[in-house]
């Protein structure tokens, strides 16, 4: 809340002519008058003029008519936004191209019913980063609505403040809008975007974090044979035998040893690296590959730990890690300053994800993923260049893919 | 109802009644206007499919329309752009696409109603623009809402695509589905609150407007503006037409005392004074450019009374008043005709719609007549007291003659005061008939006082009101009137034995008389000795002249039906009424009535419900002209005066400001009760409102404090799973996205893992807008039974 204090009167009036002498500094009302009102004062003006010609009662009436639309709306519209109150809840988390809802809870605290709210979110800049609408508002009834994340602002992952909300509401008539201004500031931390993998990425990395046993479970060895449940993947059904069976049998797995995997990403570049655009993208798809990866593998069970040039996430499979390692990766700033990083001793499949040539030899048993070898995609436009369509919905993920650059061998 | 239904209905309500408004003038053919009316109603009914109708193909109509009006903006302009913009609105509604493409039909509406207001003046406006009212408000909310709604749609980048063939009266995918379900809250409080307070408004703004128009500013500045166009006018009347009018119930006017308690038992209304009978015409003989309408008719100082006259559409071009009309108050650019040696006014035309008009007059009654003799001027050289003592001579040249020899001589008293020689010329026609000629126009002073001297506008007027027509007998009329008046000497008894002698020894009757009777009068006085009015007065007008005694037929009506919603006289076709002026040298004229008087003024044979009903519908009618359509400046200033009484300390002074000449118009304070009461209702229904607001308001809030919150509606099938799941106890949380949701679900209950696909179809289809398939459907409503067959299992279960 910003309360300006100041004892000159001059700023006094200046303040109150902004929020009015009765209103509190957190809250400002503003009104202007909208193109229906200018065509209704247009028509007032014109309609007066010819009852004043003319000297027809009737036209008189109509005049007044006219007038006493707009001075209907003056009565009732500051009522339809007086009493207001607002609160913005934000969602867990907000991952970047993938939507949320910021909520706004609204209520009133007299007993006049308020329609037709347009509620707006705004940067401190003043931009509108959200808006959502809300028909009525029932007095002792806090009403929620939400707005999705779509503007760009939330398609970027970083902090994203905000500041002010505002009620603005032409109801009834429309010829003056009305404006409540709360002021709510708050941040919100984007996290970088998680896609999903294409199979042929998946094989790239499927081997990463595991150890065969011979148990059932979720690995990639066959185990065994068994009659399909309903609401399996569909992908699991084998066929031939199913054929054979003349039933649907279902492919499981040995159960497989999770390891940790450790993701390294070296956001720090070698001397002489000057930013460009390209850099920057690329460095942004490589922090959105690393959250995809960190997301991929702990879905999966697997310890995971997050190594850049400036910290380090221990790996843990608890929950919260995904949080620490999206923040820690939402965060995250390309280093032009030299290049320094330093692999700790980790019992761990060390995965490192590179997006720029570097020079630097990485131990034995390192697995480095080039990012220039893949691209995104979005599902759709996968699917169709595959034959088999399906796609598995899962949380947070976005509907794009990192699939291998067509034209691109391995 | 959904927002989008309420939405299209209202707008097609609003132009629907823009059409009405005008169809109620009858001023618009009922082919061009009452097509509309099933038109719209159509529109609205098959809304979706014209919404498929391309927006060019509109253009094209309407270019068509414009090119087909423009033939008939040659003859009139005025009409073809009248029903240029009626056939817009109609392709307004028919081609509406986007909220904002309403305003086009309100604003369109509006100029309707405009249209409306200025040519008619009946109180059924008041009705039709009260719904008007109500409805543009409800109608205007709903858009606001619409607008509303629709501008959240821009900020979505999936719908971007969408909007671009946004239709709002289409089906899915155009329209997003957020919206076309979207309920209407409920506003009928709000619209009647909010047409209540409008109208409140309207009446204080339509009261406290100043009255100013361009013609009467420029008045007051002293400016010359177009002089009203008085003229002579010729009417002539059809000797028996009357027989056929007096078998017409239907109303002619509506007359109303400015003092009710004060009305008499029946109203005598003057149309218009004819002199000229040919034996089976009568008409004016005269023509004159005087301004003056009503001169005054009597010396006598009569009681006078201020009526409110109204006219429905179509039924005579005359102005009526009582006995003597004085004083006319019109419509401002009203253009009246007169004649005032007859004392009659004519509208230029029989006016189509109905008017109204305020007439002040003096009133005889035949009860109140006295002989003349008691307020006669002494006519020097003619008359030469006031003690009654008759003149010598009746006959008005002689009158005129003597008199002017009269007033020659004086002037010649005066030349030889002055040592000049008297003029020794003879008298000029000028002398005699006008006091203007060489001689009598010496003598200044004498001039103005000629005519009103004599009582009479004009001497030649006079004589003409001696006329006889050739057909007629005069040497017989003459030897029956003087039967009749035997041995009475003055010219007041002369007529009342007339009078009298027709009233007791003739029969009133309607029946026809035959077309080719030659001589109607003699047959109505020798022979046949019955007849409707215009035979009594015409006979009585003839005996009279055959004496001398100028005499004229005047025609108009007599009303005793009084109704006592309305507070006035319901004046009908039957009751049309012709009777007699006599004229008296040095008085004026004088109101006899030769018909039986149990003939006229008789009651009406209607159904005593139907009646009732129609005299209530009267008194709305009235009333609505007099606070309506005759508010005026003075009114206003009487309204003023009221409020500023009540608070001003020196009374005096504001009534003086306030009340000037129209102070003593005291019957106009019946305004005050009128707003009065409607400021007191108007305030109390808020009062009411209010206070029944905040109490509903209270219970609603008790009732809701353990609601939860109330989300804004998802796609309808996502909602009914969300509810399904509810029941089952997991309730989708404020943080929670769908994907997520769809994931716990799916870890709680993995039979219910095709949730998560149906969750992605939901997003596809909430902000991807794409349209669900036969087979997805399926599988929604497959989950949602398994989901109700799992909820059941587990009642089930815990039952046993």
């Amino acid at each position: 809340m910003d309360i300006k204090v100041t004892n000159s009167l001059r700023d006094r009036v200046k303040q109150w002519s902004r929020t009015g002498f009765f209103q509190s500094p957190s809250e400002s009302r503003t009104y202007s008058i909208t193109l229906i009102g200018f065509v209704v004062l247009l028509l007032i003006f014109v309609i007066g003029f010819a009852a004043w010609e003319s000297g027809t009662n009737l036209v008189y009436f109509l005049f007044g008519f006219l007038i006493a639309m707009f001075v209907a709306h003056g009565i009732v519209s500051p009522q339809n936004i007086r009493g207001l109150h607002v609160e913005r809840i934000l969602p867990r988390r907000i991952i970047a191209g993938h939507p949320a809802r910021i909520h706004f809870r609204i209520w009133k605290s007299n007993w006049w019913r308020s329609f037709a709210l347009l509620v707006k979110d705004h940067t401190p800049q003043g931009k509108a980063v959200g808006v959502t609408f809300c028909e009525v508002v029932n007095p002792g009834a806090p009403r929620s609505v939400a707005y999705e994340t779509v503007n760009p602002i939330f398609q970027r992952r970083g902090l994203v403040a905000l500041d002010k909300i505002t009620i603005s509401s032409r109801f009834p008539f429309g010829t003056v809008e009305r404006t409540v201004h709360f002021h709510r500031p708050a941040e919100v931390l984007v996290y970088p975007p998680i896609y999903a993998f294409d199979d042929s990425l998946k094989d790239s990395f499927s081997t990463l974090g595991q150890e065969s046993r011979s148990q059932r479970g979720q690995g990639v060895d066959i185990y065994g044979l068994r009659e399909y449940v309903h609401g399996e993947p569909m992908r699991r059904i084998h066929w031939r035998s199913s054929a054979k069976a003349q039933r649907l049998m279902v492919m499981e797995f040995e159960r497989e040893e999770r390891r940790a995997v450790l993701f390294v990403l070296p956001n720090s570049v070698p001397q002489g690296v000057t930013s460009s655009e390209e850099l920057t993208n690329l460095f942004e798809i490589a922090v959105a590959f690393t959250a995809s990866l960190a997301y991929y593998f702990l879905e999966r069970h697997h310890p995971v730990g997050l190594l850049t040039s400036r910290g380090f996430i221990p790996c843990a499979e608890e929950e919260g890690q995904l949080d620490r390692i999206l923040q820690a990766l939402a965060l995250i700033e390309l280093d032009l300053s030299g290049y320094s990083i330093r692999l700790p001793a980790v019992e761990a499949d060390v995965v490192v994800i590179q997006f720029i040539d570097t020079l630097f030899a990485w131990p034995p048993g390192t697995t480095t993923l080039d990012v220039r070898e893949w691209e995104i995609r979005s599902v759709e436009e996968d699917r169709s260049s595959r034959a088999d369509g399906e796609t598995v919905a899962l949380p947070l993920v976005a509907s794009k893919q990192f699939c291998k650059v067509r034209g691109v061998g391995r | 109802m959904t927002l989008e239904r309420a939405f299209a209905l209202s707008v097609t309500l609003v132009a629907l009644l823009g059409f009405l408004m005008l169809y109620l003038t009858g001023e618009f053919p009922p082919y061009l206007i009452v097509p509309a009316f099933p038109l719209l109603g159509a529109a609205f009914l098959i809304r979706k499919w014209l919404a498929r109708v391309p927006t060019f193909l509109w253009d094209v109509v309407t270019l068509i329309g414009f090119v087909a009006i423009l033939p008939i903006a040659r003859s009139s302009l005025l009409n073809a752009t009248v029903y240029f913009f009626l056939f817009l609105q109609l392709v307004k509604v028919l081609s509406m696409r986007r909220p904002r493409d309403a305003f086009s039909v309100y604003v369109i509406s509006f100029f309707q109603v405009l249209a409306a207001a200025v040519l008619t003046t009946s109180p059924v406006f008041g009705f039709a623009f009260l719904a008007y009212a109500g409805l543009l408000s409800w109608s205007l909310m709903l858009t606001i809402m619409l607008m509303g709604a629709l501008s959240v749609q821009q900020f979505a980048p999936a719908a971007a695509l969408a909007l671009k063939k946004f239709r709002i009266f289409s089906s899915s995918p155009y329209l997003p589905e957020s919206i076309r379900k979207l309920r209407v809250p409920s506003l009928r409080v709000v619209v009647l609150f909010l047409t209540l307070l409008i109208l409140c408004i309207s009446i204080a703004v339509f009261v406290v407007t100043p009255r100013f128009s361009t013609r009467r500013l420029l008045a007051t500045l002293g400016a010359r503006g177009e002089p009203p166009a008085v003229s002579a006018f010729e009417e002539s009347v059809e000797f028996g037409s009357y027989r056929k009018i007096q078998l017409d119930n239907s109303v002619a006017l509506y007359v109303r005392p400015d003092k009710p308690e004060l009305r008499p038992n029946a109203i005598r209304l003057r149309g218009v004074a004819l002199d000229y009978f040919d034996g089976r015409r009568w008409r004016r003989s005269t023509w004159t450019t005087d301004q003056a309408p009503f001169p005054q008719l009597t010396i006598r100082p009569l009681p006078a009374r201020w009526n409110t006259i109204v006219q429905p559409p179509n039924v005579t071009r005359f102005i009526f008043g009582e006995t003597f009309p004085q004083r006319l108050l019109l419509d401002f650019d009203q253009v009246v005709l007169s004649d005032p040696h007859s004392a009659s006014a004519w509208l230029p035309y029989v006016p189509a719609k109905e008017i109204h008009y305020r007439v002040f007059s003096h009133v005889e009654t035949l009860e109140q007549r006295e002989p003349p003799e008691r307020y006669q001027r002494p006519i020097p050289g003619v008359l030469t007291s006031t003690s009654g003592s008759e003149s010598p001579t009746t006959h008005p040249l002689e009158i005129a003659r003597r008199f002017a020899e009269h007033l020659a001589r004086a002037a010649d008293e005066t030349l030889r005061a002055s040592g000049e020689r008297p003029d020794s010329r003879p008298l000029s026609p000028d002398d005699i008939f006008t006091g203007r000629g060489p001689r009598v126009g010496r003598n200044p002073g004498m001039r103005g006082a000629f005519g009103s001297q004599l009582g009479m506008a004009s001497p030649r007027y006079v004589e003409a009101c001696l006329q006889i027509p050739n057909s007629l007998d005069a040497q017989k009329l003459r030897a029956f009137a003087m039967q009749i008046v035997g041995n009475r000497q003055t010219v007041f008894e002369k007529a009342l034995a007339i009078e009298s002698y027709l009233r007791s020894r003739y029969q009133y009757s309607l029946e026809q008389i035959p077309d080719n009777q030659q001589n109607p009068v003699e047959d109505f006085l020798f022979e046949s000795r019955r007849g409707h009015c215009e035979y009594f007065a015409t006979a009585m007008v003839m005996l009279l002249r055959s004496l001398d005694i100028p005499a004229r037929i005047v025609n108009g009506f007599y009303s005793a039906e009084w109704n006592n919603f309305a507070k006035s006289f319901t004046v009908r076709q039957r009751d049309a009424h012709s009777w007699v002026e006599v004229f008296f040298p040095g008085y004026g004229w004088m109101t006899f009535d030769p018909t039986p008087p149990d003939a006229i003024g008789r009651a009406v044979e209607f159904n005593p419900y139907l009646l009732t009903a129609m005299r209530l519908w009267d008194s709305v009618k009235l009333r609505w002209y007099r606070v309506m359509i005759d508010f005026s400046i003075e009114d206003q200033r009487f309204v003023a005066g009221t409020f500023l009484r009540m608070f001003a300390s020196d009374h005096e002074e504001i009534a003086e400001w306030s009340g000037g000449s129209y102070r003593a118009d005291d019957n106009m304070r019946e305004l005050a009760p009128t707003i009065a009461g409607v400021v007191l209702v108007g305030g109390a229904l808020i009062l009411v409102f209010v206070n029944l607001r905040g109490r509903w308001a209270k219970a609603k809030g008790r009732k809701t404090k353990r609601s939860a919150l109330n989300w804004s509606p998802p796609p309808e099938f996502y909602g009914q799973l969300l509810k399904e799941f509810e029941r089952l106890g997991y309730h989708r949380a404020v943080h929670e996205t769908p994907r997520e949701f769809a994931v716990r679900i799916a870890k709680s209950i993995p039979e219910f893992s095709s949730f998560a696909q149906v969750t992605q179809w939901y997003y596809g289809y909430r902000y991807g807008e794409h349209e669900l398939l036969a087979e997805q459907l399926n599988t929604i409503q497959e989950l949602r039974n398994s989901v109700r067959r799992y909820a059941q299992r587990g009642r089930n279960a815990a039952s046993a």
